[in-house]
C-alpha cells in the first residue's frame, strides 16, 4: 500500500512538471524582438552625438514595476509602468533630458510662428523603426498625432492634442503640426510625453487594436523583447539604434505590487530599483551603505474635500468650521513622521509654476470653528468621511475624528477598498459623499494637470467637492492657451484663490516619491516624480 | 464504481455551474467599477462603453452566464478584454506554478508530518514524542505567511541562500527548484504538524486493533507489525485528508505567491479582483473550483483503490 501511495505521489509531481513543460507559453513574441537576424537594417547614424562606447560585459538592470501591463497604446496609456516602458522604446519629437530640460529627440530642426499655431520641423533622417518597419518619416508623425482627433472610440488622451488641428505633411521628412489655438501643454506634458511619442502607421495598421495593447515597437534605444503576463517584461539594447547607445543591455522589468515583498527584494539582491509611495521605507535604507535613495520631488497632491452640494455642507460657515477645526500639522506628524512638506494650496511643489506662495495657511483654532458653527446656526453635526482603506489614510481619518469631535461634529469613518473608492468617479457615484480624504498626481509639473480635474465639467466624475465656478472654468482655459509661464503664472493663484474661497477643502500634503536604487546604480527620474526615465539608467 | 463517478461527475457540473452563477452575480454586488478601474480617469464615454461591451457588463447576467459556459463548451474561456490575450493564455502560465507550488507542499508535507507521526505513535510518552507532539501542535497555528515572512527575512535577506521572489529564469529547473524551496516550506508547514498529529493518532488506534494484538500473539515481529500492517491502515485517513488538502493549498497559495511574488493563480485572481476585472476573476474561479472538485474526486477513488472494504456506491448512498 505505501509503494502504491508513493507511487501516486510521485504520478502528482511528474504531472505537474509535465504541465509546466506543456503550459502554453504566454511570452509574447513582441515585433521587434532583436538579434533576430537583422531584420532591421542599421541606418547611418546621423545624430549629432556618436554613439557612446560600451562597457564589456552583459549589463541587466532588474527595476521593479507596481503592476502588469495593460495598455502600452500611447492615445490609451494607463499608468506610469507603461509610461515607463513606451518612453524606453519609443521616442518622440522632443524629450526630456536626464537632467530635465526639454530637447529635440526625433527633429533635426524646428520653429514656431510668431503666433504659435504652427510648429514646422524637420526629421533626422535613416531613424529606423525596430523589427524591419522600415524609416521613419512623416506618414508616422501625421498617423501619431491625427489618431487622437478620432472620435469612435474617442482616446483617453484625446485632450492632449484638443488644439492640434492637423499635421502637414511638406515631404517626407518635413512636416508642420497646425493648431486651431495656443496650447500650453502641448510643450510641457504633450509632445515630450508619452502622447508625443511617434508610432509606426505600417506596425500599427498590421497589429490591429488588441495587438498594440501589448506590444510596441520604437525609434528607441530599447527594444521590447518580451512579455510574461505577471512575471515580467524584458527590454533589451536595440542594435541599431541611431543615437548614443544606453548603459544596460537589458532592463528587466518585474510586477511587485506589493511595496514589502519590493523591500524584501531589494535587500535580497533581485532588484536593483524600485520606487516607493511610502515614506517609511526610505528609513529602512536610508542607513544601509548598499543602497542609495532618492526622495524626490512629485506632483502628487492631496487633501480633505467637503461636497459642497450636500445638504449639510451648503453652508459656507460649516466648511470653514471644519477647515478650522483641523489640525494638519497632526496629520503630518502621525501619517508622515513630519518628513512631508504641507501643502497650502492645490499646485505643488514650489517653483512649480502657478505656485501660490502666499497661500493662507489655516492653523488649528477651535473657538473659531465653534464660531463658525454658531453662525450657520448648527448645535450638532454627523457626517461620514469616506477614504481609502489604507494606514497613512486611516491615521489621518483617526485625527480628523477626533479633532472635529472638540468642535462639535461627529464624524463617521467610512473606509473603502481602492477599487471601491476610486469608482466614485463614475456616474455621479460622489453625489452622497460628505467629508472625504484624496489625492491626485500630475505626470509633469504643468498647472493645468492640476486644474483639469476641478472644472464644471467634472462634476459627476473626479470634482468630489462638486464646486463649480464659470470664472474658474474660464482661467482654466485662459492658462491653458497662454503659453508663456512668466503670464501662466498668475492665472493659476487666481485660481487657487478663488477655490480657497470657497473653503472646500483642507490642503494636507505634497508627498515626495522615494526611489531605492542598489550602490552602483544611477537612476534618472522625469520631471515631475512619478516615473523612472529607464532609457537614461547607468552605472555611477 | 462508474455509477459513482457519473454521479460525481454530474455533481462536479453543478457546483461549476453555481460558481459560474455566483460569480457573475458578483459584479453587481461587490461595490467597485472595473471599466473606471481599467481605463483610468482619462477614459472617455465611447471607450468606456467599448470596454463595457467587451466585458460583457452592458448584458444582462443571463446573458453573460451564457456566454461564459457558451466558451467553455468551445474550449475558450473567453478574451481579456484588458490586455487583449486569450484568458486561458494568462491562466495557462499561472496554473502550472501555483500545482507545483501546492504539490511539492503536500510531498513535504507528507515526507516530513508522516515520518514524525510514526515516531511519535512509536514512542508514545517519551521526551521525544512530547517535544514532537509540541512542536505539530506548533506548526499547525503558524498561518502560512508569517511562516513565509520569516523565512524570507531569514534564509533570502539575512542569509541570501535562496531566492526572494519570482520564478526563476526560464528554462532553468534547477533555478526554478531554487525559487520554489522557500514557497513550498512556508506552505507545507502547517500541514506537517497537522499530519503529525493525524498518523499518530491513527496509528495508535490501529495499535489496539484486535488484529494487531493477535500479530503480537503470533510472535510476528514488532517492525513487521508496525510499519507493514498497522501503518498501512492508519493512513488511509490521512489519504483522504490529503485529497482535500491539496485543494486548500491551492488557496493557501494565494498568500504565498504574493509574499513571494510568485506569478500563480493565486496572484492572478488576486489582482483580477482588485482591479474589478471580473471575466478573468471568473474564469480563474471557475478553473481552480474544477481542479478542487477533481482532487476530492481523486482523493475518494484512491481512498476506495487502497481500502476495497469502502464501496462508494454504499457512501454515496
Amino acid at each position: 500500500m505505501r509503494k502504491n501511495l508513493w507511487f501516486l505521489l510521485s504520478l502528482l509531481i511528474v504531472a505537474s512538471m509535465l504541465i509546466i513543460g506543456c503550459a502554453p507559453q504566454a511570452t509574447a513574441t513582441p515585433a521587434a524582438a532583436p538579434a533576430q537576424g537583422g531584420a532591421t537594417q542599421a541606418p547611418a547614424p546621423t545624430a549629432t552625438q556618436p554613439p557612446a562606447p560600451i562597457a564589456a560585459g552583459p549589463k541587466v538592470l532588474k527595476v521593479r514595476i507596481r503592476g502588469d501591463i495593460t495598455n502600452l497604446d500611447t492615445a490609451n496609456v494607463t499608468g506610469d509602468v507603461e509610461d515607463s516602458i513606451d518612453r524606453a522604446v519609443m521616442e518622440g519629437l522632443f524629450r526630456y533630458d536626464a537632467t530635465g530640460k526639454l530637447v529635440p529627440q526625433l527633429v533635426d530642426t524646428y520653429s514656431v510662428s510668431p503666433d504659435g499655431l504652427t510648429i514646422s520641423f524637420t526629421l533626422k533622417k535613416g531613424v529606423m523603426w525596430q523589427g524591419g518597419y522600415g524609416e521613419l518619416t512623416m506618414d508616422d508623425v501625421k498617423f501619431s498625432y491625427e489618431r487622437f482627433l478620432a472620435t469612435n472610440p474617442k482616446p483617453a488622451y484625446a485632450d492632449d492634442f484638443a488644439a492640434l488641428d492637423h499635421v502637414e505633411i511638406v515631404d517626407q521628412y518635413t512636416g508642420k503640426l497646425v493648431l486651431k489655438q495656443p496650447q500650453a501643454t502641448l510643450w510641457t506634458t504633450v509632445l515630450p510625453m508619452t502622447s508625443g511619442l511617434i508610432v509606426s502607421k505600417k506596425f500599427y495598421d498590421e497589429a490591429g487594436p488588441d495587438k498594440i495593447k501589448t506590444d510596441v515597437i520604437g525609434t528607441g534605444p530599447y527594444v521590447f523583447a518580451s512579455w510574461t503576463p505577471k512575471q515580467e517584461v524584458v527590454l533589451k539594447r536595440n542594435p541599431d539604434y541611431w543615437g548614443p547607445q544606453p548603459y544596460y543591455d537589458e532592463i528587466d522589468l518585474i510586477p511587485v505590487d506589493d511595496d514589502k515583498a519590493a523591500e524584501v527584494a531589494l535587500k535580497a539582491g533581485e532588484l536593483d530599483f524600485s520606487g516607493f509611495s511610502s515614506l517609511t521605507t526610505e528609513d529602512d535604507f536610508q542607513s544601509d551603505s548598499d543602497f542609495t535613495v532618492d526622495v524626490v520631488p512629485a506632483d502628487q497632491y492631496k487633501w480633505i474635500g467637503m461636497n459642497v452640494n450636500s445638504p449639510k455642507l451648503q453652508d459656507i460657515n460649516v466648511r470653514q468650521a471644519i477647515r478650522y477645526g483641523i489640525d494638519v500639522p497632526s496629520i503630518l506628524a502621525a501619517a508622515y513622521n513630519n518628513k512631508v512638506q504641507r501643502a497650502n494650496a492645490l499646485i505643488q511643489p514650489q517653483g512649480a509654476v502657478g505656485f501660490w506662495q502666499d497661500a493662507p495657511v489655516y492653523n488649528r483654532d477651535v473657538a473659531k470653528a465653534k464660531d463658525y458653527l454658531a453662525k450657520a446656526g448648527v448645535t450638532s453635526l454627523n457626517l461620514s468621511l469616506t477614504y481609502e482603506n489604507t494606514d497613512e489614510y486611516n491615521t489621518w481619518a483617526q485625527i480628523i475624528q477626533q479633532n472635529l469631535k472638540d468642535v462639535g461634529i461627529n464624524v463617521t469613518l467610512n473606509p473603502l477598498d481602492s477599487s471601491s473608492f476610486w469608482a466614485l468617479g463614475e456616474g455621479g457615484k460622489d453625489k452622497t459623499l460628505e467629508l472625504f480624504e484624496l489625492y491626485y498626481s500630475s505626470v509633469v509639473p504643468d498647472p493645468a494637470w492640476s486644474t483639469q480635474w476641478f472644472t464644471c465639467d467634472q462634476v459627476d466624475l473626479w470634482n468630489w467637492m462638486r464646486w463649480c465656478s464659470k470664472d474658474f472654468d474660464t482661467l482654466h482655459q485662459q492658462g491653458l492657451a497662454t503659453t508663456d509661464p512668466a503670464q501662466r503664472a498668475p492665472i493659476y493663484v487666481q485660481m487657487q484663490q478663488l477655490w480657497d474661497a470657497e473653503a472646500d477643502s483642507v490642503f494636507v500634503a505634497d508627498q515626495p516619491q522615494v526611489y531605492i536604487s542598489k550602490a552602483g546604480v544611477k537612476a534618472v527620474i522625469y520631471p515631475g516624480g512619478m516615473s523612472p526615465m529607464l532609457r537614461d539608467f547607468s552605472g555611477q | 464504481m462508474l455509477v459513482y463517478i457519473v454521479k460525481r461527475i454530474l455533481m462536479t457540473l453543478l457546483v461549476l455551474l453555481m460558481v459560474v452563477v455566483f460569480l457573475t452575480l458578483l459584479v453587481h454586488i461587490v461595490p467597485g467599477d472595473p471599466v473606471t478601474m481599467i481605463l483610468g480617469p482619462r477614459a472617455t464615454p465611447s471607450l468606456i462603453a467599448q470596454m463595457r461591451s467587451a466585458m460583457d457588463l452592458d448584458k444582462p447576467i443571463y446573458v453573460q452566464i451564457g456566454h461564459f459556459l457558451w466558451n467553455i463548451l468551445h474550449g475558450s474561456l473567453g478574451m481579456d478584454a484588458v490586455t487583449g490575450v486569450p484568458i486561458a493564455t494568462l491562466i495557462g502560465s499561472a496554473l502550472p506554478h501555483t500545482m507545483i507550488l501546492a504539490v511539492s507542499s503536500l510531498l513535504l508535507a507528507v515526507l516530513i508530518g508522516v515520518p514524525i507521526g510514526m515516531y511519535s505513535a512509536t514512542h508514545t510518552d517519551s521526551l521525544p514524542d512530547r517535544i514532537l507532539t509540541i512542536g505539530s501542535i506548533s506548526l499547525t497555528t503558524i498561518p502560512s505567511y508569517v511562516a513565509g515572512l520569516f523565512l524570507l527575512l531569514i534564509f533570502a535577506v539575512e542569509l541570501h541562500a535562496l531566492p526572494a521572489m519570482g520564478l526563476g529564469n526560464a528554462g532553468d529547473t534547477l533555478d526554478y527548484i531554487k525559487h520554489l524551496i522557500l514557497p513550498s516550506i512556508a506552505l507545507a508547514i502547517t500541514w506537517i504538524g497537522y499530519l503529525g498529529r493525524l498518523v499518530r493518532t491513527s496509528l495508535l488506534e490501529v495499535f489496539n486493533e484486535t488484529y494487531v494484538r493477535a500479530s503480537r500473539a503470533a510472535g510476528i515481529s514488532e517492525r513487521l507489525i508496525r510499519y507493514r500492517y498497522a501503518l498501512k491502515n492508519a493512513l488511509i485517513p490521512t489519504v483522504a485528508i490529503l485529497g482535500v488538502g491539496l485543494g486548500s493549498l491551492m488557496g493557501g497559495a494565494v498568500f504565498i505567491e504574493i509574499i513571494f511574488t510568485r506569478p500563480g493563480m493565486g496572484l492572478l485572481i488576486y489582482n483580477a479582483i482588485q482591479t474589478r476585472n471580473y471575466p478573468l476573476v471568473r474564469a480563474g474561479v471557475f478553473v481552480v473550483a474544477v481542479l478542487f472538485v477533481l482532487a476530492n474526486l481523486l482523493a475518494d477513488l484512491v481512498y476506495t483503490y487502497l481500502d476495497p472494504r469502502i464501496q462508494l456506491n454504499k457512501r454515496m448512498a
